[in-house]
């Protein structure tokens, strides 16, 4: 009993695998990040994405083994595999290897939810990183990524409360396609990142959709008042154009607009955090998913969290976005609860995480 | 046949108040521009087949399902550039034979979805307003839908 899991995540854009000890240490992690093959189209393309699945996941497979040290596979206690939620032929790709690994070398095969994995990669360390504490429970913890938008309660490992969800566009979603009518590059968030840190003018107010007391997010709206902004700025006394061109700005409204935009964003995912985390009395407010690499983000919950007594957890941006490490340490709790798949495992594209 | 809607609220309405004509094999192009309110329109469509589950946008997970009256497959093209993508990626599958698919962004499937569909398309005009146009080559199936929003249309316009 080594502690080690052999983790695998071909859920959605990233093909990647990752030897993880005892749910916490990174004794490897390999991403094959797909990142600049969707550039060049404009957003992530899942034809490509099932295709560079196949391409990457033995490459990436024997990159992990041999900067893990991996002779002998008896080392491994099991290998973990993410089911779902995602897109049924690239989660395929990733169990189809995984189940197989299991087989020939006679591991346990454990199924792992893509967004718990999320959850835990804040429980992860780097490879040299010294000790630190594991998150305390409860816990509440923001999901926030290009699919997916919500707040959880944990009060133990694998255990989830939903408190609330986005009744539309997921965060990471708004800041591609508000991105995209500011005439910004791909990937929206760290576009819109930078265009808001040169931001000269900071004092345009952009709604904010509390959605009442609910743990709820909406930020549909917030896409129809950039939409209004980029086109109110281009028309003169007769009114914009109904569907603006935002490349058509100069770059200082750019990033007035882009800072706006990133203000209201932080501001309502910042607030309904907080709020919740005071009400479940929770000892740690974890944050994860690829907008949880916003650093305004990042800051905002840490500040308002300190002042509350509440600790942050928030792997480091690398570990924000897909990796297999963050499927190694949630599939390390799943192992130790007896958690098993058989051969037969499907991969399941609407998978929920908390009800 | 042509709607025009006020607001999201409304959007949804006419979504929900559609979803009656709704049969197995039924396939809907929701197509205009961002922020359109094709997502409304698919949270309504979603109420009106008594479908409980939060209904959010799958651009980014593509292809979300859920179980109401009929099933529903809420797709999300926005990030294809064309058919052949959707057919690789399992975007069209039998069992959509047995409930209803919304394709937001349905245009990029250029003759993917075929002749068998209703286009629904939408027109950003000033303010909230939206001019909303259903239309279909396959009147034997999608007319109920013509009727509905016809009759929508005429309420809207006697209550305005």
């Amino acid at each position: 009993m080594s502690g080690r899991i052999l983790a695998v995540e071909s859920s959605c854009d990233e093909t990647a695998v990752a030897v993880v000890e005892r749910g916490r240490r990174i004794v490897t992690g390999i991403v094959a990040s797909q990142v600049a093959l969707h550039a060049e189209t404009g957003g992530i393309v899942p034809e490509v994405a099932a295709r560079a699945h196949l391409r990457w996941m033995i490459p990436v497979l024997d990159e992990a083994c041999a900067r893990a040290d991996i002779a002998d596979w008896s080392d491994l206690d099991a290998i973990a595999v993410t089911n779902g939620p995602g897109l049924a032929g690239s989660l395929l790709v990733g169990i189809t290897m995984a189940s197989t690994l299991a087989w020939v070398h006679g591991l346990p095969l454990v199924p792992v939810n893509h967004l718990e994995g999320h959850i835990y990669a804040a429980w992860l360390l780097d490879a040299e990183e010294p000790e630190r504490p594991a998150p305390e429970f409860p816990v509440v913890a923001l999901v926030v990524s290009g699919g997916h938008t919500f707040l959880v309660e944990m009060r133990d490992h694998l255990t989830y409360r939903l408190l609330g969800q986005t009744v539309d566009d997921a965060a990471g979603e708004a800041f591609d396609k508000v991105g995209r009518l500011l005439g910004l590059p791909y990937p929206g968030g760290p576009s819109i990142m930078r265009a808001a840190a040169g931001a000269t003018r900071r004092d345009r107010r952009f709604p904010r959709a509390w959605l009442g007391d609910t743990d709820d997010f909406s930020f549909s709206g917030l896409k129809t008042a950039a939409r209004r902004a980029v086109s109110a700025e281009l028309g003169g006394p007769d009114g914009g154009p109904i569907e603006p061109d935002g490349s058509l700005l100069p770059e200082p409204v750019v990033a007035e607009l882009a800072w706006a935009f990133q203000d209201s964003v932080v501001d309502v995912l910042a607030t309904k955090t907080l709020g919740a985390a005071e009400r479940c009395d929770a000892r740690t407010i974890v944050i994860g998913g690829g907008v949880a690499a916003n650093t305004v983000l990042r800051q905002r919950i840490a500040d308002a969290a300190a002042s509350r007594g509440i600790a942050v957890a928030v792997p480091r941006p690398g570990l924000c976005t897909d990796n297999a490490a963050m499927i190694g340490a949630a599939g390390w709790h799943r192992f130790n609860a007896g958690e098993r798949a058989g051969r037969d495992l499907d991969a399941r594209p609407s998978l929920k995480l908390a009800v | 046949m042509v709607v025009q809607t006020q607001s999201a609220d409304e959007t949804r309405a006419l979504g929900s108040a559609l979803a009656a004509a709704a049969r197995p094999g039924d396939r809907l192009a929701l197509i205009g521009p961002l922020g359109a309110g094709k997502t409304q329109l698919a949270k309504g469509f979603a109420v009106g087949l008594g479908i409980t589950d939060t209904v959010n946008s799958p651009s980014f997970t593509l292809m979300a399902e859920y179980r109401g009256r009929l099933p529903l497959f809420h797709q999300d093209l926005y990030r294809l550039s064309g058919a052949s993508e959707a057919f690789d990626g399992g975007l069209l599958d039998e069992r959509q034979d047995q409930g209803v698919t919304l394709t937001e962004w349905g245009d990029r499937l250029d003759g993917g979805l075929g002749v068998g569909r209703l286009d629904v398309r939408f027109e950003l005009l000033p303010d909230d307003a939206r001019r909303i146009e259903l239309a279909s080559a396959d009147l034997d199936r999608y007319a109920p839908y013509l009727e509905i929003a016809a009759g929508w249309e005429a309420r809207a316009r006697g209550a305005g």
